[in-house]
């Protein structure tokens, strides 16, 4: 029952992805059903930018439901909810008036609500799931309320719900109401795509979630924030000004860098990679930030470049983070645990499992010939081609951004070795990770799909780029002039730079057999690993996770702020014995303590006022509402 | 194009056949300056002869990556060579 209904969800997938590549190639449709949806009612138009973000949704979905076939192992929970999360997940990206967006929107989000409700495996984990769930149901309907408000006033100002009729109305608006749409609903999708400092929901639901589902909501959920992103910046309202661009590219960066500092420093593994997708927005947010202000500045080939390479960065973020996801639920599923710390040596026990992880890691901390490489060194160039634009203070921001960018990629190669080194090297640290098991064969076909695809993403930019620049171009207007490489190569705006990952991978493969050549015949001994002297070597002595990022608290102590707690226990006869220590040498987030708990409080305070004309007396309810009555026969 | 493979490839010999001089230079450079008389610029060549000769010994409790990363390091740095402007910069 269990397996049917998620093979029935990757056939659905299966077809999404079909037709959205159909319709990125040019195979445009709309429909239109007037009765389902109340106001307008159903509405699809496939362009090839919903293409793209359909077929996205159904490739990701494939592989997480076969993988969910293994990893519920029959359970019966979220069988409903799973379906409708991917299914409103594919209805988004085609929906063409607010009506159909808005409804395909929240019912998104309330399926992943419940479906993150029903990750907990335990009671124990009941009460942190509980709080996870709440704090994403707040966050996401706030963000709701912005992109409803945005959309709202628009209909007002425009007099249509249809999206098609925005795109000719909204270059008529005043600037002034053009700016005030647009930051509500950048506001609204930011929430979604975790962007800081809107991002407090998604380290705390990702990881409650089950993995096949954090898969889906770090892979491809977080990316129809970004594609409500493109369409608010680059379609609906027209192509905005620069300052819209700016606010974009300092989000990114501020995106980029915080997040992955988060995640350096995080000892839960799904945490870990949950933080590392704010990272990821941030990075694609740079890309389409400078797509906005080449657009501004008159270069549309520049513009359209830029956002190919925000596109095939989001292209890859959801192939190498679905991965790294759905390795770590089988991580979660061979020992129970998500802590880090209480993993180790699991490459050994779960060979399949680590491998597949290992080249997620190795593509999300963009190493070549890999994919994750590829869109970094896009965006890379993109940004260095600020110099076309004849302005200082953007020219500042650009550079900014390429600043965030290169620490960025640094931090997560950081991190990354972290997340693989601790997690799946040396001894276990604990009894479940010694007596861990590799995951069963469906769980392992969806990790070597994913880790395929991540391969070849990596291998042959030339196919993916002029399918992702006809998708940038059909929105931008620009042809793209850019020269996208011939066969193996891919060669930007002449010179300047050129990339070919085949290439790289060959010579890597030929220096690799040189070094092996060279090292071969020698004679290799197997023994223990020399202890000092000491004879036993307990999991005690190896490297922690938080040892390892204790250097990276230290120098960005006044980002994560560490405290210092020393506990000890005296022995009661003399304090020269020590019964108990413990230390705890954890990090402070700015923003629970400067945005959201302020905000809270406000908030509370505010209810309390307001719960002076509540006061419970039917009495009093009945004066209100002869005040009421009274009030509105005077003035009406 | 094969012009450019062929400084390329000349680049990656390079680096890999004079790096351990530039290493030696170094180490006689900076005993002399601090009054020892230091090993030969040569040194390191004979170091690498013999660490190729000798017995390596694999702890029990590694993996497969503690045997491949030594080859990958020394790969990836040769490939990087090859881009890198070492003996002349391409246009």
């Amino acid at each position: 029952m269990a397996a049917l209904v998620y093979v029935a969800t990757a056939v659905i997938g299966l077809l999404g992805a079909v037709a959205g590549v159909a319709g990125m190639l040019g195979h445009t449709w709309n429909a239109r059903v007037a009765w389902v949806v109340p106001l307008g009612g159903l509405e699809l138009v496939m362009d090839p930018m919903a293409g793209l973000f359909l077929a996205l949704v159904g490739a990701a979905a494939v592989p997480a439901s076969i993988y969910a076939i293994g990893y519920t192992a029959g359970a019966r929970r979220g069988l409903i909810a799973y379906p409708a999360f991917v299914a409103s997940m594919a209805a988004v990206p085609l929906a063409a008036n607010v009506m159909t967006f808005a409804v395909a929107w929240e019912l998104m989000s309330l399926a992943s609500y419940f479906l993150v409700v029903d990750g907990a495996r335990d009671p124990r984990e009941g009460r942190a799931t509980a709080r996870a769930a709440w704090t994403y149901a707040v966050m996401t309907h706030a963000g709701l309320a912005a992109m409803l408000t945005g959309m709202l006033l628009l209909i007002s100002w425009t007099g249509s719900a249809t999206f098609a009729d925005w795109r000719q109305a909204a270059p008529a608006l005043a600037p002034s109401a053009r700016g005030l749409a647009w930051l509500l609903l950048a506001a609204g999708f930011a929430v979604k795509a975790g962007v800081i400092p809107l991002h407090v929901w998604l380290p705390l639901a990702h990881p409650a979630a089950p993995s096949h589902v954090s898969a889906l909501m770090s892979g491809v959920m977080i990316k129809l924030g970004i594609y409500g992103l493109l369409r608010a910046s680059f379609d609906w309202l027209g192509t905005g000004p620069a300052w819209w661009g700016v606010t974009l590219l300092l989000a990114g960066a501020v995106s980029a860098v915080v997040g992955v500092l988060d995640a350096l420093v995080e000892r839960d593994l799904k945490r870990l990679l949950a933080f590392s997708s704010i990272e990821n927005i941030g990075i694609i947010l740079l890309g389409m930030g400078a797509a906005l202000l080449f657009a501004g500045a008159g270069l549309p080939a520049l513009a359209v470049f830029a956002l190919v390479a925000a596109l095939y960065h989001v292209v890859n973020h959801a192939a190498f983070k679905s991965l790294l996801f759905l390795g770590a639920g089988a991580v979660l599923h061979a020992t129970g645990t998500r802590d880090m710390e209480a993993h180790g040596g699991l490459v050994k026990r779960m060979p399949w499992t680590g491998a597949c992880f290992f080249l997620g890691s190795a593509a999300i901390a963009a190493l070549p010939p890999l994919n994750g490489f590829v869109s970094e060194w896009l965006i890379f160039q993109a940004l260095l081609q600020n110099t076309r634009i004849l302005a200082p203070g953007l020219n500042v921001a650009f550079t900014l951004g390429i600043a965030a960018l290169a620490l960025t990629g640094g931090l997560a190669v950081a991190c990354f070795v972290k997340a693989f080194g601790i997690s799946f090297l040396a001894m276990p640290r604990s009894e479940a990770a010694a007596r861990a098991h590799e995951a069963p064969p469906s769980m392992r076909a969806a990790m070597v799909a994913l880790a395929l695809a991540c391969v070849a993403l990596g291998l042959a930019p030339t196919a993916v780029v002029p399918a992702l620049a006809s998708v940038a171009a059909s929105r931008l207007g620009g042809s793209p002039a850019v020269a996208f490489g011939d066969g193996l190569t891919l060669r930007l705006s002449g010179d300047f730079a050129s990339l070919s990952t085949l290439t790289i991978a060959l010579a890597l493969a030929a220096a690799l057999a040189l070094v092996a050549l060279a090292g071969a015949g020698r004679r290799r001994r197997w023994y223990e690993t020399w202890g000092c002297g000491r004879l036993l070597q307990t999991s005690r002595m190896e490297y922690t996770a938080t040892a390892f990022a204790n250097p990276f608290t230290r120098i960005f102590d006044f980002f994560y702020r560490p405290v210092k707690r020393l506990d000890i226990d005296f022995h009661p006869e003399s304090r020269f014995f020590v019964s108990r220590i413990e230390y705890g040498n954890p990090t402070r987030s700015i923003f629970d303590e400067w945005l959201y708990r302020p905000a809270g409080n406000a908030l509370r305070a505010t209810a309390r006022h307001v719960q002076a004309i509540q006061s419970g007396s039917t009495n009093l309810y009945l004066i209100y509402i002869l005040a009421a009555l009274l009030v509105l026969l005077v003035f009406a | 194009m094969i012009e450019d493979a062929l400084i390329a490839l000349s680049q990656a010999l390079v680096v890999a056949l004079a790096s351990p001089l530039l290493v030696g230079v170094l180490r006689t450079i900076k005993a002399r300056l601090v009054g020892r008389r230091g090993p030969r610029p040569l040194q390191p060549y004979a170091d690498i002869r013999k660490l190729f000769v000798k017995e390596a010994v694999i702890s029990s409790t590694t993996s497969w990556v503690f045997r491949v990363t030594p080859y990958v390091l020394a790969a990836s740095m040769l490939v990087a060579a090859l881009a890198a402007p070492v003996l002349m910069s391409r246009p």
